[in-house]
């Protein structure tokens, strides 16, 4: 049952999916964002960036929400900040400046290096630049922060460092030419949907980062000149530019597309329980992802096809809805304690007052943060809860501290706070350690309890 | 009665064995916490697709944890694995605010709308359920309490056991406490 899903907002994820799936084959995106890996399958939502599997691991760990094609739903508003994204933009925002030289893109699975990368990328800023007149669209989550135009002096100076070496250069050194065709052009006004652009040249070299070597020819106004050619890199650029196949990156840019579905092998369906193997490890427990359906197949990919008309339409008008994102979801953390009087209270009142003394030497390490009883409710404000993150749960939460006399339920819940919570009717009274059922873990037989409603039993 | 019997002769002699099912939206933290309980190591995971089995003894309690890819379209595979299990692990992001609840409560995309529809299926009529609020150590993270008032956790209906258990899987912090009640509720 769980598994009926709006008819419509099906549709709408197929479309948007396809429109994703189109996009995946433009050839920036043919590339992890962080890292050589081929064919990412995975957005970074924060930058609106393709990256691979390990990769978008690797953001999750960073907090950075993402989502994977095929795996997840995407509304109307991401797939046109993808669209109006991608790798390109976003490399003309993150790495405004960055040549391999500075520090060489990792390889696929070198994750200490794609650590380091991300880091320096996303949380130094080295060459970060905010988008501003030449990128089109902006993605509307970046975070609206004050121009750092390369803050990091340090970032500046290994680029400066870098520029008079001209050795590296040479292997761009036919790009100069045609490079120098796009600087005078003016760069076109920036049209909201940007993405058409770039997808009809296959051949050009559009990874920014494969531009930025070729800067140095003109070392005196370096920083100009590479403003510039990014801005021009965005516009449909004319000329084939076929000089500038040897791109550092032109092994894998001109690598034929593989054929596309390893994960073809999804066994269809799924019937009955895995064995429960013992390793169990392989996260491909050998069942399909639905929806997913097959890859299409990689073969055509056709170099016209990039923003297929009827989607454009399609969308405009299909949609529009609110994302189901949207909801003003935050709203809601309501002041009050929902402890206290909340539907939860009510079982608990029974237990005594005293639990929450002998919750505290519990060794569970919340807990052992004897955190100041005062300790306010807003746990973010005080810099104690900055410090600790455990504790406004010690005291909110855990031991019904007494600074929050309001609301007694909330400790005597049979020593666990949440006790309160535990909605089942009888177990809690009897509950033989009443204290705590964190408590000493394994102190208890821990078949002893045998809670008389069990439904097991 | 013959149960209760052959369950205090486990209790005395072997492992009980407990099947729990293990759900959340993506990112939540479901794989770290499995083998962070499994093995107390932090792995840097990636999404999981399909499904991480391990069977972790905790106590005297063989847990056997089926930990279940979250991503939305996988979702659908959850209920697969809902027969025989004696719990479920609902695994949320508490400091991923705009995913824990929706305006509507139809959204099917957000933790409270997944976490009724998943208990709602007559497989888990008599599961017990804990919710873990994972990732207490990130700042701006809701408290448990607000936490389970946005999960709608007072709607479970009276008969089912539920607990929240605050939690950092990357830390350990309040695992094995969630898995213990676990142990006692079911």
């Amino acid at each position: 049952m769980a598994t009926i899903r709006a008819g419509g907002s099906k549709m709408m994820n197929d479309r948007a999916e396809k429109a994703l799936r189109d996009l995946m084959k433009v050839e920036e995106n043919k590339t992890c964002f962080d890292c050589l890996e081929k064919r990412p399958n995975y957005i970074v939502t924060e930058f609106n960036t393709f990256v691979c599997m390990n990769c978008s691991g690797i953001h999750r760990s960073m907090n950075r929400h993402v989502k994977g094609i095929g795996m997840s739903d995407f509304t109307i508003d991401e797939v046109e900040r993808i669209k109006a994204s991608g790798n390109r933009k976003a490399a003309q925002v993150w790495l405004n400046g960055w040549t391999p030289q500075i520090f060489p893109k990792p390889e696929a699975g070198d994750r200490k290096n794609i650590i380091r990368w991300m880091r320096m990328k996303f949380e130094e800023r080295r060459w970060y630049r905010a988008p501003t007149e030449g990128d089109d669209d902006v993605p509307p989550e970046q975070p609206a922060e004050t121009i750092r135009p390369r803050a990091g002096s340090s970032a500046v100076k290994p680029i400066s460092a870098i520029l008079p070496q001209p050795p590296p250069l040479v292997v761009n050194a036919p790009p100069t030419r045609p490079l120098a065709a796009p600087v005078p052009a003016p760069a076109p006004a920036p049209v909201p949907v940007p993405a058409p652009a770039p997808a009809p040249v296959p051949e050009q070299n559009l990874f920014p980062t494969a531009a930025a070597p070729a800067a140095p020819a003109p070392p005196a106004d370096s920083k100009g000149q590479l403003l510039q050619l990014f801005g021009n890199i965005s516009t449909p650029a004319p000329q084939p530019a076929p000089a500038q196949g040897p791109s550092p990156f032109g092994g894998f840019q001109g690598a034929a597309p593989p054929p596309y579905p390893p994960q073809g092998g999804y066994p269809p369906p799924y019937g009955g329980y895995p064995p429960p193997a013992a390793g169990g490890y392989p996260p491909y427990g050998g069942y399909p992802p639905p929806a997913a359906g097959g890859y299409p197949p990689y073969g055509g990919y056709p170099p016209q096809g990039y923003p297929p008309p009827a989607y454009g339409g399609g969308f405009g008008g299909g949609f529009g809805g609110p994302s189901p994102f949207g909801g003003p979801a935050p709203a809601g953390p309501t002041g009050g304690d929902p402890f206290g009087g909340a539907p939860f209270g009510g079982p608990a009142p029974a237990a005594p007052p005293a639990v929450s003394q002998g919750h505290d030497p519990s060794p569970f390490a919340f807990n052992s943060r004897s955190v100041g009883p005062a300790q306010a409710a807003k746990p973010a404000a005080s810099p104690a809860a900055k410090n600790d993150p455990f504790a406004n749960l010690a005291s909110d939460a855990f031991t019904g501290s007494p600074a929050r006399p309001a609301q007694p339920p909330a400790g005597s819940s049979a020593g666990d706070l949440f006790g309160a919570f535990t909605s089942a009717p009888a177990p809690q009274p009897q509950g033989p350690p009443p204290s705590n059922p964190f408590g000493a873990f394994g102190g208890q037989p821990a078949g002893a309890p045998a809670p008389s409603n069990n439904p097991f039993l | 009665m013959g149960l209760s019997i052959a369950k205090m002769f486990q209790s005395l002699w072997g492992h009980r064995q407990l099947r729990i099912v293990m759900v959340g939206l993506d990112a939540a933290g479901k794989t770290t916490i499995l083998y962070k309980v499994k093995s107390n190591e932090n792995i840097t995971t990636t999404p999981t697709i399909g499904f991480n089995l391990e069977e972790v003894d905790i106590g005297s309690i063989r847990f056997t944890v089926w930990d279940v890819g979250g991503q939305k379209q996988i979702r659908q595979l959850w209920s697969h694995y809902y027969e025989n299990s004696n719990a479920v692990i609902f695994v949320v992001d508490s400091a991923d605010t705009a995913r824990l609840s929706c305006a509507t409560g139809t959204c099917n995309d957000c933790a409270r709308c997944e976490l009724h529809t998943l208990m709602q299926n007559d497989t888990l009529a008599n599961a017990t359920l804990l919710v873990f609020a994972n990732k207490q150590d990130i700042p701006g993270a809701l408290p448990p309490d607000q936490v389970a008032e946005r999960l709608k956790l007072s709607d479970m209906g009276a008969t089912r056991k539920v607990h929240i258990q605050p939690c950092c899987a990357l830390q350990g912090q309040g695992l094995h406490e969630g898995f213990n009640w676990l142990s006692q509720n079911c």
